[in-house]
């Protein structure tokens, strides 16, 4: 697993920016979603868009705050809690979901700039 | 007193794995093997005989606690500790995870500087719960 010939914190420093770098990824992603919840005013879509970023952002939600990007994680779980909800009511996004989700847009965003920075 | 010595892993998070992989053997000193699936753990398990499993929760197609139902069948390993890793910490929760079997939960996401302390105090707790309940 670990490369014993690197000590602790310079693979951990790898890790991270390996994760930085699955952030620009995993934003198309969510911003893919999240277009897609925008074209769908009915909401006649909106569930399987809701149940993949429920899914997204739970992994987003562990990976991030475990690599030091709390404000991330935060941001994170909180759509992942909203979509949580949206599932169990049978609910469509309002506007302030999607509100939510551009926060979260925008802080992946930061995070993939300090990848550049590095 | 048993010592805690070999780990298996599962989580369908690559960056999860490489992390808790990294924390529990460079900082534990742990022997770990990682899967991303509960069938590949099924797979695994009994090659690897681990003496503690850790299994994220919500993983797609088998999740952890079919996982754990599913280890719980095979001889080799239905006593093997479990360890539940998992970003959905309402208390209700922890108490349905802890009500299947397993003997704590890592809150995801984790520190992974404290990781190894974490796991090594849930492993120590078992251990003394599995002395008493011998001993009555």
């Amino acid at each position: 697993m670990s490369d014993p010939s690197k000590s602790y914190q310079d693979q951990l420093r790898l890790l991270r920016l390996a994760f930085l770098e699955s952030c620009v990824s995993r934003g198309q992603l969510i911003e893919a979603v999240y277009k897609q919840l925008q074209q769908d005013p009915d909401g006649s879509a909106s569930v399987a868009l809701v149940q993949n970023l429920c899914h997204e952002t739970h992994k987003l939600t562990g990976a991030a705050g475990s690599f030091g990007f709390q404000p991330l994680s935060d941001m994170a779980r909180q759509v992942e809690q909203r979509c949580t909800i949206l599932l169990t009511r049978h609910a469509a996004p309002e506007a302030s979901d999607l509100t939510l989700v551009d926060k979260l847009l925008q802080q992946i965003r930061e995070v993939v700039h300090i990848a550049g920075d590095q | 007193m048993r010592a805690l010595k070999r780990i298996l892993h599962v989580d369908d998070e690559a960056d999860i794995r490489a992390v808790t992989a990294l924390a529990l053997e460079a900082l534990g000193g742990y022997c770990i093997e990682s899967c991303d699936s509960g069938r590949q753990a099924l797979a695994q398990v009994e090659g690897f005989s681990p003496d503690l499993i850790i299994l994220d929760v919500m993983m797609p197609g088998m999740d952890g606690p079919a996982t754990l139902l599913a280890l719980r069948q095979l001889n080799a390993v239905a006593e093997v500790p479990v360890i539940f890793m998992t970003a959905k910490v309402q208390t209700q929760e922890i108490a349905e995870y802890l009500a299947l079997g397993a003997c704590g939960v890592v809150t995801k996401p984790f520190d992974p500087q404290t990781l190894s302390a974490e796991v090594a105090s849930m492993w120590q707790k078992t251990l003394f719960a599995t002395a008493g309940s011998g001993n009555e």
